[in-house]
């Protein structure tokens, strides 16, 4: 799932005026039908962090929070049953859960009079029960279960979703026959910089040959990007050399295009469409998937037939619309996008050939969303 | 010297005996002749030569760079002659004290002359100190118009100047103003000259040098030309509006339409000023030029009318048509050669001169040369100088040859003027032997004719451009056929190499882990050095093309930070590894310097393929770029991505990283310098054809180059840290440099030079250590070559230097010899290399030891070196092809022929489709990345097996399949020879040919043979531990490898090999004629694939499983923990509110939530200890919600009814929907559900709080966890003593005190353990009773 930077921009300004609750996914969803929830969560979510990082100087001044817990507590008092720490928090457009902790951690100062640990103050959102002011517990409850982008449980979530796809990645290399260190080994083996995968044979995908994957359980944003650029994916190519980045749900098109300055802009059609498991992810590869290709699935254009001969068993990393935006001669990265690695094999034979002054040296590349087509099987 | 010269063309001396003199190896011997007192040294008689054809020819050449040589400041005439010969003498001694900083190639600011009271005379002399002292740019440009001595103050005109008036002699008044635009004229930069000026030689009087200094500041001047009369000269008027004499700052040459081509001072910029390729200059473009194109053919006429002096009518006339007739031609011709700055005509001249119709050239016909006998004689000095390796720099000479035959003087005067006005003069020496491009034509080709061979080594494309010449298949055709012979077969072709694409250093647990530093801060640290040192090599990559992008001021903070820290946690060595291996990996391949043409879309190259790719690439230099000749001398340069290597290590400026960078590059040049290289097997060594080495030869010959070329790159920075400290821009004075000198020569150098060289001569490894020296010794600062070590070090190269030449037949080869004769020809010219040094006699005594002691097995004697590693050592070899590309494109221009520029390469295919290209490069790139992150051992060994199998291959063929071919064609000529008695030697041929034609075969047996053994060896040579993916690609990498390189030895081998092993069977069986021939015993497989037979490999070990584990047959299709939890939290939201009662579940879809929850937990495969607890503890909360009654079903058969319809129909209750989660908790899956969530008081109090039906499923629920034995009684009673005891917040306390009161009083102890009984008896009453 690609969208433009101008598609991007216009969900993320159309989400300013949500406010994090289990109603806004249904607004959005009804607002964009064709993206994915996933990814509209996803973009939600990464818009909703920005928009507390900017905010966030502004409640967390002492006498804002202590005027928000006064006002909590004479509320509660005449309403006991009322979601009053809910709306407060819509009210001040601040994040439920955010909220419930700053509530908390004021009444925990009132009970214990110092400063609340953190374990304790995390526990007890955690499991509210533990709170001994059931109007409170019922509040804090209230808070951090209909907060759809803080929370321990929203926490959770990412985190399964990052550890699900993970594996997800490591079944369809598997099922390929590609060769692989997966994070943990690379740790035991003392690797500094660990990306979630090296492949011990390089592929290619698209044409340009890649080392290591990285999978992100996330839409890439330009935000998000530059920052695991900075603290990631150089790092990975400077070890490593060229690798891949699966943004799974989606990511702008046009990502770090700065990068590719004197690009053709021809270069930047899509490839070819292909082999998308359709019945599972329909919702969320919307109408850029059709398979148009007249090759079919399962053929590869030129240019990423992998030798058989070479690398038996192994194959191409393939997906759609890869078009790397390349960098002189270290190209470098990116645009990727939509679903379904899928590898085959050619019968191509390997002839002498010149080696080549490469241009792209190295590159990441981004792609999103695979499918997971072990599911629907 | 003079005399010498001046005797032999007279004929005085015989030829062949100053030839001999000059061959003779004595070094110190000097050739006394007739006059008594003239005893020569050669090293006087060597530059007086170089500098006397220079001289005579700097009228012709226009084009290219100035080739001064570097002669010596030292050695003065040790006797004078009277008259012109003495004043010639003075003259070269002049421009021997002059040359300090002018006679040499100045890149660098001019050195000082020695001695002040040199000072103002090498300024004077040698406009060049000038020019690139205050105009030129300098470094970059390339040349800055070295000018020879000048010949030119014995001229008799000059030119007016500013200088002129400043200081007004007596000289300068004798010039009358009639004279004075001849002068100009004829004249640029001449000093002014009396009669007597010429006797003070090169000292001059201090106004002419004042005014030489002048001009060559001005960026301008040209020489003057012998004039004819000699009349006294005032000064012109000054004429502040004329551009001749005051050109704008920086401009251009002194030009203008009428003044004559000037070679003497040759204007840098050119590159810059004129996009459109013309190496020289010009004197018909105005100072005021600019860079976008001059209006075509106005500036001229502007010249002239800017022009305030008189002139003549019958000048001005010839101009007018001048300007006509280049107006009708650009009118012809809209080509931007046609208005050629370089070939202009001269008009004006003279006044008599004709215009010829074509202004360009006259077109040198080998008819007109004049004085032939003389040039014949100064011929063969000349090239006796270069084959004795007189002569600084061979090529150096070379390059001077080419511009002779490429000039394009323009001199219309008529023919016999020309010659009576040369032949009037007495004086054999003031002949003008090179003055008319016949002349000129007529010298070159006969040098080149003498050394063809020096020339036939040169490239194939300037072989064709020589052999294409005009001028030279009209002076010597035989010269022109044995060109284009040569031309066939060179094989040098300058083809792109590949550079590996991956440009980082791989982390390699081995040296990288944490096991290799000493504290973990260490080792964070360098992680972070390391990506911040790619982050500046990216940032310099991106930007470093930039207008007004600084090194220092963009990284210098980052670098200088990043060395702080590396020096508080102790890591300089690590990084020294990192940047030493990333300097590797970037700049080792010869293609250092295409960065600059890499600005093309990466993409799109990358599409070419290969192929395309090159041919892109030179086309669009050749686009872009303009012929920028800038002679064979380069000065040491960091091309590419050395640049950035430098400016890091200049930038940083941290001493323990130069340190461990010495430390480090000092130990693997050594180590690289004791690489052996193996000879090849005594068999091949008939040295006729170079190409037909054995195959281990070739790789010999490979691993070779790629070892010089990593030992030059490393002695390169080597140099360039270790004189770094010492750099100084200008050349110090006399007084700093004795006392560095002093001080220096106390402490150790890094490298011992003077041992490695001489340990090198004795074990004939020259051809490795020198190269790589030359590299070493080019970084040296002004007073290393002055330290004893260093001195020693140039002496004895200079000695090898004189000992290589070329024509003489020892065991060097000749391709070794060149690549030595050229790099130390090149590093003679450096400037930081005093000119001194080469005319000297001083280091004689050495070479005497050294060239005692003998090592017959030294690499000097094996064919190591080839065109392609030639030409990479020597990139300024490519010179010689844009000089005369060059001089083609204008003269086909002037012929309106087309320019043809691009030679259509196509051959190399083989058959395969290019679009395929693309998908090898894919391979090969594959195959590079494949390697990048595996252990270096790993690719040593696949290279290893692959060269052996390979060779193992090769041998097998000619064992097996060759032997069989000879003896079917010894079959097949008995039986012809029997039947009938043909002709032997037709049926030799046709046998022969069809053995050929078989032999093709061999091809497909030796990929068999590849396929067969590689795989095995590799397996036994790899780890056991290799994983299977990985083994198998380094087979199948292996198996490509030794096919590779099998296949292309046998493809262009076994046609020969076949022809040579018939040929002796042939001719054996002829000589005994019926003896049977047994075949040569049987292929001798190497050991390696020997050891593959002895036993099989064990399966590499299985990926470890998964540790936990799914129940069996699990698909693993159940919904993702991520999306359960979704739904779950979804659920519980709803439940907390606040809720639409829209919102509520129906049971049913409870129930199913539930089983996609039971589903999921019990697939462990996308489950981790987090989403597991997660989620478990979301079933416990839902229970709660429910038990509680906060989360009421809705009955799916009422719309929006909300009821709690707890037996109704088909509908699941919420008790069944208990039931199932008390189910799910039962299972093993769930064992550690938080079910005591069930009693806290939060939930019991909600409980408590509902209706009566809650409480019961309440009850319910507890007593089916009891049931299950998922909680035992004691759990369940602790938890409700725990809830009695519970000391509560006051107001909340008084309400659960009631209702547990109420709980009490409903349900007292002891009822409670009834019920609980009860519940444990039946459940089947309790459910009645609900």
């Amino acid at each position: 799932m690609r969208l433009s930077r101008a598609e991007y921009k216009e969900i993320a300004r159309w989400t300013e005026q949500l406010r994090p609750t289990r109603q806004c996914m249904k607004m959005l969803k009804d607002r964009y039908p064709h993206h994915s929830q996933s990814t509209l969560l996803s973009i939600f979510s990464l818009e909703y962090q920005k928009r507390t990082k900017r905010t966030m100087s502004r409640h967390h001044v002492p006498d804002v929070m202590e005027r928000y817990y006064q006002r909590y507590l004479s509320e509660s008092k005449v309403r006991p049953t009322a979601p009053v720490l809910l709306e407060l928090a819509n009210e001040v457009d601040l994040s439920p859960a955010l909220m419930a902790r700053i509530i908390l951690d004021r009444f925990l100062m009132d009970m214990d009079g110092g400063m609340p640990s953190k374990t304790i103050l995390n526990s007890m959102l955690k499991e509210p029960s533990l709170i001994q002011d059931h109007i409170l517990a019922n509040n804090i409850y209230q808070c951090t279960i209909n907060d759809c982008c803080y929370g321990p449980l929203v926490d959770c979530i990412k985190h399964a979703v990052g550890q699900e796809h993970e594996v997800l990645l490591r079944d369809k290399l598997m099922e390929r026959n590609l060769s692989f260190l997966d994070e943990n080994q690379l740790r035991t083996m003392g690797y500094d910089k660990t990306p979630d995968i090296i492949l011990e044979v390089p592929v290619a995908v698209e044409g340009h040959i890649i080392h290591w994957i990285e999978s992100k359980a996330s839409f890439g944003d330009d935000h998000s990007h530059r920052t695991y650029l900075n603290e990631q994916f150089w790092s990975y190519w400077n070890r490593f050399g060229p690798g891949l980045v699966i943004y799974w749900y989606g990511f702008i098109e046009e990502l770090d295009c700065q990068r590719d300055r004197g690009l053709d802009p021809s270069m930047r059609r899509p490839l070819g469409h292909h082999g998308v498991d359709r019945q599972q992810w329909l919702p969320l590869s919307g109408p850029t998937l059709t398979p148009s290709h007249p090759c079919g699935a399962k053929q590869l254009s030129p240019c990423v037939q992998l030798n058989s001969t070479l690398l038996p068993g192994h194959g191409t990393l393939r997906h759609q619309f890869m078009a790397p935006v390349g960098h002189k001669n270290r190209a470098i990265l990116h645009r990727e996008e939509e679903k379904k690695i899928s590898i085959e094999q050619e019968q191509n034979k390997w002839k002498t050939a010149d080696s080549v002054p490469l241009k792209f040296q190295a590159f990441l590349s981004l792609f999103s969303k695979m499918t997971v087509a072990t599911k629907s099987s | 010297m003079a005399a010498l010269l001046e005797s032999v063309l007279l004929r005085k001396v015989d030829v062949d005996k100053v030839v001999d003199w000059l061959k003779s190896v004595q070094e110190g011997e000097k050739l006394s002749f007739s006059e008594p007192q003239l005893a020569i040294q050669k090293q006087e008689f060597v530059p007086f030569l170089l500098n006397f054809l220079r001289e005579q020819s700097s009228d012709a050449l226009t084009n290219g760079p100035a080739t001064p040589a570097k002669t010596p400041s030292r050695p003065r005439p040790p006797a004078q002659t009277q008259g012109f010969s003495d004043k010639t003498s003075c003259r070269s001694a002049g421009s021997g004290l002059g040359s300090r900083g002018a006679s040499r190639v100045q890149l660098f600011s001019p050195a000082a002359s020695a001695s002040p009271g040199n000072e103002s005379d090498a300024v004077g002399q040698s406009g060049v100190g000038g020019v690139s002292a205050f105009c030129s740019p300098p470094w970059s440009t390339g040349w800055s118009p070295a000018s020879r001595p000048s010949g030119s103050e014995r001229k008799h005109a000059q030119k007016v100047c500013l200088g002129d008036y400043m200081v007004s002699s007596p000289e300068l008044q004798s010039s009358t103003s009639s004279q004075t635009h001849k002068g100009r004229k004829k004249s640029a930069g001449s000093t002014p000259v009396g009669g007597q000026t010429r006797h003070g030689g090169g000292r001059g009087g201090p106004q002419s040098d004042e005014a030489g200094g002048r001009r060559s500041a001005r960026g301008g001047g040209g020489h003057g030309r012998m004039s004819e009369q000699v009349s006294p000269s005032t000064p012109a008027h000054l004429n502040f509006n004329n551009l001749e004499d005051f050109p704008p700052v920086g401009s251009c040459p002194v030009s203008s339409g009428t003044s004559k081509p000037s070679r003497r001072i040759n204007p840098t910029p050119v590159s810059e000023d004129r996009p459109h390729s013309k190496p020289k200059t010009c004197f018909t473009s105005t100072p005021l030029q600019k860079a976008s194109s001059p209006p075509l053919g106005v500036e001229p006429l502007e010249g002239l009318t800017a022009v305030g002096s008189p002139m003549s009518l019958k000048e001005e006339r010839e101009l007018l048509k001048k300007e006509k007739t280049k107006l009708a031609q650009q009118a012809a011709s809209l080509s931007p050669f046609s208005l050629d700055p370089c070939t202009p005509t001269k008009t004006g001249t003279g006044t008599e001169s004709k215009v010829t119709p074509d202004p360009q050239t006259t077109c040198p016909e080998p008819s007109k040369v004049t004085f032939s006998s003389d040039l014949d004689v100064l011929a063969e000095l000349y090239c006796t100088c270069i084959s004795e390796n007189l002569v600084p720099n061979v090529y150096l000479e070379l390059f001077f040859v080419m511009q002779l035959l490429t000039s394009r003087s323009l001199h219309t005067h008529n023919d016999e003027e020309q010659l009576s006005l040369c032949s009037v003069n007495s004086d054999v020496l003031e002949r003008c032997y090179l003055r008319q491009v016949h002349n000129c034509v007529y010298f070159a080709v006969k040098v080149l004719e003498n050394q063809f061979q020096l020339v036939a080594h040169l490239d194939k494309c300037t072989l064709r451009l020589l052999a294409e010449n005009e001028r030279v298949a009209s002076f010597s055709p035989d010269l022109k056929d044995r060109l284009s012979q040569a031309q066939n077969r060179s094989t040098a072709k300058l083809s792109p190499s590949a550079s590996t694409f991956i440009h980082s250093v791989p982390f390699q647990p081995a040296t990288d882990n944490r096991s290799n530093f000493g504290s973990d801060k260490a080792f964070h640290t360098f992680k972070k050095q390391r990506d911040v040192f790619y982050e500046a090599l990216r940032e310099w990559e991106d930007l470093h093309k930039e207008p007004g992008w600084n090194f220092d001021a963009a990284l210098g903070t980052k670098i200088r930070g990043m060395m702080s820290q590396l020096t508080s946690a102790g890591n300089h060595s690590h990084f020294a590894r990192l940047f030493l291996k990333q300097l590797v990996q970037m700049c080792k391949g010869p293609r250092t310097s295409t960065l600059s043409v890499d600005t093309t879309d990466a993409d799109l190259l990358g599409m070419l393929g290969a192929d395309s790719l090159g041919r892109l690439k030179r086309l669009e230099e050749r686009l872009i770029q303009p012929h920028r000749v800038v002679g064979p001398c380069p000065p040491p340069s960091f091309p590419g991505h050395q640049e950035f290597f430098r400016d890091f290590i200049q930038t940083a400026s941290c001493c323990q990283m130069n340190q461990h960078l010495q430390d480090s590059l000092c130990q693997q040049l050594l180590h690289l310098d004791e690489v052996s290289i193996l000879r090849p097997s005594a068999s091949v060594g008939e040295g006729e054809e170079e190409e037909d080495g054995d195959m281990e030869q070739q790789d010999e010959k490979q691993r070779f180059s790629s070892v010089l070329l990593l030992a030059r790159l490393l002695a390169k920075f080597l140099g360039f840290i270790s004189f770094l400290p010492y750099q100084t821009s200008e050349k110090p004075s006399r007084e700093i440099q004795e006392a560095s000198v002093a001080l220096r020569s106390k402490s150790v150098q890094v490298l011992d030079v003077c041992a490695v060289l001489s340990n090198s001569v004795r074990r004939r490894r020259t051809i490795l250590t020198v190269p790589w020296l030359v590299e070493f010794l080019s970084m040296l600062d002004f007073i290393g070559p002055l330290l004893l070590c260093y001195r020693v070090a140039l002496g004895t190269l200079l000695l090898l230097y004189r000992r290589l030449q070329l024509n003489r037949h020892e065991e060097m080869c000749y391709l070794n010899k060149l690549l030595l004769v050229s790099v130390l020809g090149w590093l003679f010219q450096i400037p930081v290399i005093p000119e001194d040094i080469f005319f000297t006699s001083e280091f004689t005594s050495l070479v005497k030891d050294e060239g005692s002691a003998t090592g017959s097995a030294g690499l000097d004697c094996i064919p190591l070196v080839d065109q392609q590693l030639l030409y990479t050592c020597c990139p300024f070899l490519g010179e010689f092809r844009k000089l005369l590309a060059a001089f083609v494109s204008g003269s086909a221009a002037k012929s309106g022929g087309i320019i043809r520029k691009i030679t259509p390469t196509s051959a190399e295919l083989k058959g395969t489709p290019t679009a395929n290209r693309s998908q090898q490069k894919l391979q090969v790139d594959l195959e590079q990345a494949f390697f990048h992150n595996q252990p270096p051992s790993l690719r040593r060994t696949v290279e290893f097996v692959a060269e052996r199998v390979g060779s193992n291959a090769v041998k097998h063929i000619k064992a097996t399949l060759v032997q069989e071919l000879v003896q079917r064609g010894e079959k097949m000529l008995r039986d012809g020879l029997q039947s009938s008695n043909a002709n032997s030697s037709k049926l030799n041929d046709s046998i022969c040919a069809q053995l050929c034609d078989v032999g093709l075969e061999a091809l497909a047996k030796a990929t068999r043979f590849c396929d067969d053994k590689s795989p095995d060896a590799i397996r036994i040579l790899l780890p056991v531990e290799t994983t299977a993916p990985v083994l198998s690609t380094s087979e199948n990498i292996t198996k490509r490898l030794a096919a590779e390189k099998a296949c292309s030895w046998l493809s262009a081998n076994i046609t020969a090999l076949i022809r040579r092993e018939w040929k002796s069977r042939y001719d054996r069986v002829k000589k005994a004629l019926g003896g049977p021939v047994a075949p040569d015993s049987v292929d001798t497989d190497s050991a390696v694939v020997e050891l593959v037979r002895q036993g099989q490999m064990n399966t590499p070990r299985k990926k470890q499983e998964r540790a936990m584990s799914c129940p069996p047959l699990c698909k693993h299709n159940a919904s993702l923990p991520s999306d359960v939890l979704i739904e779950i939290k979804e659920m519980l939201s709803i439940a907390a509110g606040p809720r639409t009662d829209e919102e509520l579940p129906t049971g049913p879809q409870l129930t199913a939530l539930l089983q996609r929850v039971t589903n999921t937990l019990e697939c462990r495969k996308f489950l981790t200890a987090v989403s597991e607890q997660m989620l478990q503890n979301c079933t416990v909360l839902l229970a709660c919600k429910l038990v509680s009654g906060e989360l009421p079903l809705r009955s799916s058969s009422r719309r929006g009814g909300v009821a709690v319809d707890p037996g109704a129909g088909s509908e699941p209750s919420v008790s069944d929907v208990l039931e199932q989660l008390a189910e799910l908790w039962e299972r093993g899956c769930c064992s550690s559900a938080p079910l005591h969530q069930l009693f806290t008081p939060l939930t019991v109090a909600a409980v408590l709080k509902a209706s009566d039906t809650e409480k019961k499923n309440y009850l319910f629920l507890v007593r089916k966890l009891v049931d299950k034995g998922i909680l035992n009684k004691e759990e369940v009673e602790s938890y409700w003593r725990k809830l009695t005891d519970l000391t509560l917040p006051a107001e909340l306390m008084e309400n659960f005190q009631l209702q547990s009161q109420s709980i009490k009083l409903s349900l007292p102890l002891a009822e409670m353990q009834s019920c609980l009984d009860m519940l444990q008896v039946s459940h089947q009453t309790i459910e009645g009773a609900t």
